[in-house]
């Protein structure tokens, strides 16, 4: 009896258990504490299996028969294990939950499905790989880009810590490290499962149910029950951890690639890129996240690991890649469009009556150099020195200095301001301070997860490069217009000497101009090409070789260095060629003149040219040893239209600013101007030896053509050491002329006139060194101080006829004339007009011998005029 | 807390001794700005460069100080203004000892380059002559180009001597690199410059006419251009073709105004009035030309028309007389012809048009008209070639009287014989006669002189017609 009440009470006990128990699940799920509850559903199966309540023998059971509230309870009991199944799983997806949660999920998971370790493992890494796919798969918003990748790699640590906290078995003989747990998982099925009855482990009843007075009648199988699992919990090896580990990283890496390309797109500056990379750093440096991790990695996987180098670095790279490409495409493709828009108004000049001030100054050169502007000196142009100019504020007079147009300007700071937007950016992603030693910078990697600034050189060539290609972008489009501009002249007929040639040769000068400019005034391309350390070191170390230049070239050359001398060459190269395009087309032009006169063999013609001779008395001794003073006449003057081509040629090279001319054009000008002007020559000689001119070569011309040819010879040579050698082939074609020239003078005369022909020469041409000097250079222009000016030379070099004969007119009234409507009354000529009322013959004549002589044979009117009869007495031949 | 304050009150007391201590120098400082800008406006600039100097020295090493930079940016102000006083003195007349000061102080500021301070200068020389020029009154302009000629002779001779007295322009010692600034250039553009705006008021000037003053301008034009030639600017070749361009350009136009004039006149002549022209009643004889004179043929006087042509080109001649560049024989004798063509077409017209109503005796007037046409056309070639003294230059090349006399004597009589026995009435344009041209002696020069005096001949050799029957009858 006593028996059968106590096993009366032990089932009442066992019953009022088993109703309590699910409030208790409840709570316990609600408390997240998904391990107790797991502990409380395994006893609640085991409560129903002791009243055999469980399904298969449930409908013999006595018990349901009695207690039908019973039926409900199994049937709600059976809910909890997949509500707890499902809490837990979804608990592993959670990435901010302690180590100890996570065992216990995944311990309720392990118990309820009585999985092994492995597949614990399994489900933790899938758990947390679908928390990855739902991290990437989230909807975000431009600027939680940062704390999206931030969190994701949070997981991808907590992750891996956590895998190294639960499943990680220190090899034997290893002591544990109390600030780095392991093996949480296990030591946590031991705990929940262990049989020991001396209870040190955790029961699954709580205290203070055993305070109630029903307590005391559950059996011991209860009070004491502890969940099994059907396998033994066998650690996990180190090799299958490793490997599992390694695949599911490989396998989260690839969704987090390409989740990330698509998330990064949204990234559209080096700055957000920055910050992006500098919080993932600022996060995985933190203690929490840094203090294990390399004992952690080597654990768990031999190796050491590095999301950020593994992961992100790369992605970062091609994005950082991208954004540079595009802008700099984008600069290029404006730059161009800038081009394409300056050329444009320049052109427009011609078309449109007011042209700007600045597309006048691109065509006239000496008009910007001589107009004083406001801008020419900067408010502070009195306290800074030249020496400590910056080269960013450029005044207006070097602007002028160096013969830089507003339009150039323009053109150069529009380009100069995009590198520098896209220079600014790129410093975000470069360490701040670069001046800071390489030993500190050691010492901070050590602490810091990954060397943020590592990828700085490869930023740097990575923006060199693409500038370069920039600038090679830019220059290209300027040789395609050069090419079309070039093409332009050149299809003009060479007769059209319509200064269409010139105008189009303008466009040329613009990008002559520009590219000679373009590395002066776009500093920031330079810091580009040089990168950001480049800049300054460099500096020093440019100026430090410049000194020690004569050492020779020891010193290596910095290859950012020769990068840049490259684009300078090949922005001068580029220069040279334009400026050849308007040199060419100014000979065309002028020379072309030139030799059409040169060319033009009519008597009038040469006349119209001639200029007027000096006549010299020399002494000459005679056979007989006397000495007769004799005239000479000589030239002392070119033709007029050998000083015309000289002056054109100079005003051309002012119109362009010919004190930045670079000297190569200028003398390349030069070379080809006297080429040009001796094939003139060539020419003419070539056709009065074939006799076919109608004029012959009379001494006085041949004499004048040898002093212009000299004078051209003199003036278009150029000085420098450089033409020495091509002026040999030169002097050769102009001896041949000069041969036949002379060949053309009396040879005695040559012998006399030769000397003076020369001083005459000299002295003209230190006469004109200044209205030359563009083309002849600075040299010899003192010598001539000592020459005095005489009086009695004459000043006068336009031959003027020298008639004396005044015509007078016809004794006309000036009533005829004034019956016409068109009566002109020049003004020039008021004296000549006779006067109007005149009746009589004699009154209109003029005192002039000839109406003199006229008055006196008047009365003779019986002869008939001898014209007249000169005429009759042909007609009647 | 007592032993703090007092350290405090002790160390204030400290500090403003010592602020007693160094007042004058202090104060010194803190007067700066005031003294430089006195200096800067009573134009002491020496004391103004010290302290200047001086204060930028302070800057360098006191620049985060506020009060310092309170003067620094006086001084700079100051600075500022003495840079501009400077350069507005350049602006003025100005002597050469005092340009020599003036770019010494603008030299040792060191604020321009060498290129700079000579572009600078000249630019400030520049507005200086060039507000000179300005002031020279515009409306006539023979008084206007002479005044500028003075003004530039004197003036821009002034600058450019100051300017080689200032600036050395030996070339610099290390070789310059390719962009280097080619300082002397600046000078030579400058100069270049000048000349040419130069020669663009002559040539304004000139078209706007200065009568029969031009030779004396082409003299003061040569003297200008050889006393530049002292300072290596002799310019004196670019005048010739600006003076040739403006003589046969006047030259045209009067000879364009008489060929006007006489087609409007033609247009408006009956030959019913002509004959009460002086010529019909008093037979003019003309007696053979001398030497050295030339006479117009009274014989024109018949034809009123004609003979007020005649003086309108003997005006024209006379006026080119006085400036007669021997360069322009080949324009002349051209626009000559041609004037002499057109006036023979406009002839040959009237006389068509005419023709029914022509009386013989109207006929042969209007051929004896159409014969003394050629003594203008003579004179005029004879004027072409006037200066004799060509023919000292030898066969250079001129316009040989006897050549142009020759065709002109032979012409109308050996022009006959092909003519008469042509068909009457023939229009002469239109079959040019190849017969005479061979039988021309060759001209050196003659293929444009040829061409239009076949024309006008051939004309005159088919109006001559009727007279022909009637010479021989």
């Amino acid at each position: 009896m006593l028996h059968s009440q106590e096993k009366f009470y032990s089932m009442a006990a066992q019953i009022k258990l088993l109703l309590e128990i699910p409030e208790k699940i409840w709570s316990a799920m609600e408390a997240s504490q998904y391990l107790h509850a797991t502990q409380l559903y395994l006893l609640c199966c085991h409560l129903h299996s002791l009243l055999q309540l469980d399904a298969s023998s449930s409908r013999y059971s006595p018990i349901l028969a009695r207690f039908p509230i019973l039926v409900r309870q199994v049937a709600a009991a059976s809910h909890f294990r997949s509500t707890i199944l499902h809490e837990s799983k979804s608990l592993l997806k959670c990435q901010a939950v302690s180590d100890q949660a996570v065992a216990e999920a995944l311990c309720s998971i392990m118990l309820l499905e009585d999985s092994s370790p492995r597949q614990a493992l399994a489900d933790f890494l899938l758990a947390r790989k679908s928390a990855v796919q739902q991290l990437l798969n989230q909807p975000h918003h431009g600027a939680g880009i940062k704390a999206h990748v931030c969190s994701l790699m949070e997981l991808l640590t907590t992750t891996l810590y956590q895998a190294h906290a639960l499943f990680y078995t220190l090899p034997e003989g290893m002591l544990s490290d109390p600030s780095l747990p392991c093996s949480l998982l296990f030591s946590m099925l031991e705990t929940t499962t262990s049989q020991d009855p001396a209870g040190k482990g955790i029961h699954v009843l709580k205290e203070e149910m055993k305070l109630s007075s029903w307590f005391k009648s559950l059996p011991p199988s209860i009070v004491e029950f502890q969940p099994t699992l059907r396998t033994l919990a066998h650690p996990i090896s180190q090799d299958y951890l490793r490997d599992t580990l390694q695949k599911w990283i490989n396998m989260c890496s690839e969704d987090i690639k390409s989740g990330l390309i698509t998330l990064l797109v949204y990234v559209k500056s080096l700055k957000g890129l920055a910050g992006i990379r500098d919080a993932v750093w600022e996060l995985l440096t933190s203690e929490s996240m840094r203090q294990n991790w390399d004992t952690v990695c080597r654990r768990l996987l031999d190796k050491s690991i590095s999301f950020w180098e593994d992961l992100l670095r790369q992605l970062f790279l091609d994005r950082l890649q991208t954004l540079t490409k595009e802008g700099f495409d984008s600069i290029s493709s404006s730059s161009k469009q800038l081009l394409i828009l300056a050329l444009q108004e320049l052109e427009a000049k011609s078309s449109t009556s007011a042209p700007s001030k600045h597309t006048q100054f691109e065509h006239n050169m000496a008009l910007f150099l001589w107009s004083e502007s406001p801008g020419d000196l900067p408010p502070d142009a009195a306290w800074v020195s030249v020496a400590n100019r910056s080269p960013f504020a450029k005044s207006g007079l070097s602007m002028k200095a160096q013969a830089l147009t507003p339009c150039v300007q323009s053109f150069c700071s529009a380009l100069d301001a995009k590198l520098k937007a896209k220079l600014d950016d790129l410093l975000f992603y470069l360490p701040a301070d670069s001046s800071t030693p390489k030993e500190t910078r050691g010492v901070q990697a050590r602490n810091s997860a990954f060397d943020r600034y590592a990828d700085a050189g490869t930023v740097e060539e990575l923006l060199r490069d693409h500038c370069v290609a920039c600038i090679q972008y830019v220059l290209g489009c300027a040789r395609e217009e050069l090419q079309k501009s070039c093409s332009g002249i050149t299809v003009l007929p060479a007769s059209s000497t319509s200064w269409a040639v010139l105008e189009k040769s303008c466009r040329a000068l613009f990008m002559a101009r520009l590219c000679q400019s373009l590395g002066e005034l776009c500093p920031h391309l330079k810091q580009c090409i040089l990168g950001k350390s480049g800049s300054t070191e460099n500096g020093m170390r440019e100026t430090r070789s410049s000194k020690k230049l004569g050492k020779g070239k020891a010193q290596e050359v910095n290859p950012m260095q020769a990068k840049w001398q490259e684009v300078k060459e090949q922005l001068l190269q580029q220069s040279l060629f334009a400026y050849q395009i308007w040199s060419s087309a100014v000979i065309t032009v002028l020379v072309h003149r030139f030799t059409q006169t040169l060319l033009l063999d009519t008597a009038g013609s040469i006349l119209a040219t001639a200029t007027n001779w000096d006549e010299i008395e020399i002494q000459e001794e005679t056979e007989s040893g006397s000495s007769v003073t004799s005239k000479i006449r000589l030239p002392v003057q070119p033709s007029w239209y050998v000083q015309c081509l000289l002056f054109s040629l100079c005003q051309e090279v002012n119109r362009v600013g010919g004190h930045a001319l670079p000297k190569r054009t200028l003398q390349l000008l030069l070379k080809t101007c006297l080429a040009e002007v001796l094939a003139g020559y060539e020419k003419l000689v070539e056709e009065k030896q074939e006799k076919k001119g109608s004029f012959p070569m009379t001494q006085n011309r041949a004499l004048q053509l040898l002093y212009d040819l000299r004078y051209l010879n003199i003036v278009l040579t150029a000085k420098s050491e450089e033409a020495k050698a091509s002026r040999s082939k030169q002097d050769s074609r102009i001896e041949k002329v000069t041969d036949f020239l002379e060949a053309n003078i009396d040879p005695f005369d040559l012998d006399v006139f030769t000397p003076h022909l020369n001083s005459g020469l000299n002295r003209l041409v230190q006469r004109t060194s200044v209205l030359f000097g563009l083309l002849t250079g600075a040299e010899n222009q003192y010598t001539n101080r000592s020459n005095h000016l005489s009086s009695q030379e004459p000043h006068n070099i336009l031959p003027l006829a020298s008639s004396q004969i005044r015509f007078g007119l016809l004794p006309l009234s000036m009533s005829s004339s004034r019956k016409t409507k068109s009566a002109v009354k020049t003004t020039e000529n008021p004296t000549q007009v006779p006067p109007p009322s005149v009746i009589t013959a004699e009154e209109t004549f003029r005192p002039g011998s000839l109406f003199r002589q006229l008055a006196t044979e008047e009365g003779d009117t019986a002869t008939p005029s001898l014209f007249k009869l000169g005429w009759l007495s042909s007609m009647t031949k | 807390t007592f032993m703090r304050d007092a350290e405090e009150i002790a160390s204030s007391r400290r500090m403003n001794s010592l602020t007693l201590n160094r007042h004058t120098e202090i104060l010194e400082i803190l007067e700066i700005p005031q003294l430089m800008d006195t200096c800067v406006r009573n134009g002491y600039y020496e004391e103004a460069l010290e302290l200047a100097a001086y204060v930028r020295r302070l800057e360098r090493k006191h620049a985060s100080i506020p009060v310092i930079k309170g003067i620094v940016d006086e001084v700079r102000q100051s600075s500022q203004l003495m840079l501009n006083q400077l350069i507005q003195q350049l602006r003025t007349n100005i002597q050469l000892p005092a340009c020599l000061r003036v770019i010494g102080y603008l030299r040792r500021m060191d604020v321009f380059t060498e290129a700079e301070l000579r572009i600078r200068f000249l630019q400030a020389r520049d507005a200086w002559l060039q507000s000179i020029q300005a002031s020279i009154p515009d409306d006539d302009p023979y008084f206007h180009i002479t005044k500028t000629i003075e003004a530039c002779r004197v003036h821009l001779f002034d600058i450019i001597t100051q300017y080689r007295a200032i600036f050395s322009d030996e070339e610099p010692l290390l070789p310059p690199g390719e962009h280097a600034i080619n300082e002397s250039a600046v000078f030579h553009g400058w100069v270049l410059q000048k000349v040419s705006q130069f020669l663009e008021i002559l040539d304004s000037d000139l078209q706007r006419g200065v009568g029969s003053r031009l030779e004396s301008l082409l003299g003061q034009c040569m003297y200008f251009g050889l006393s530049f030639s002292r300072v290596g600017a002799d310019f004196r070749g670019q005048l010739a073709p600006v003076f040739q361009q403006v003589t046969i350009g006047t030259f045209r136009k009067a000879v364009q105004e008489a060929v006007d004039k006489f087609h409007d006149e033609m247009n408006s002549y009956t030959l019913i009035s002509a004959p009460a022209g002086l010529g019909s009643t008093i037979p003019v004889q003309v007696p053979t030309a001398q030497p050295g004179t030339l006479q117009p043929p009274m014989v024109l006087l018949e034809f009123p028309p004609l003979a007020c042509f005649l003086n309108n080109i003997l005006v024209a001649f006379n006026d080119l007389r006085l400036c007669c560049p021997v360069a322009l024989a080949q324009d002349v004798t051209t626009s000559l012809e041609e004037a002499l063509g057109k006036v023979t077409k406009t002839i040959l017209a009237f006389h068509r048009a005419e023709e029914a109503a022509f009386s013989s005796r109207e006929q042969e007037l209007f051929g004896r008209c159409l014969q003394v046409l050629y003594p203008p056309a003579q004179i005029a070639q004879t004027l072409g070639v006037a200066p004799t003294q060509l023919h000292k230059y030898g066969s250079l090349g001129c316009v040989d009287v006897n050549v142009i006399k020759e065709p002109l004597a032979f012409l109308l009589p050996v022009r006959e014989a092909p003519f008469t026995p042509a068909e009457e009435k023939e229009p002469a344009q239109e079959s040019p006669a190849p017969a005479p041209a061979p039988e021309m002696p060759g001209p050196e020069q003659g293929v444009e002189l040829r061409v239009p005096e076949e024309e006008s001949s051939e004309c005159a050799g088919d109006v001559l017609q009727p007279d022909g029957p009637l010479a021989t009858a």
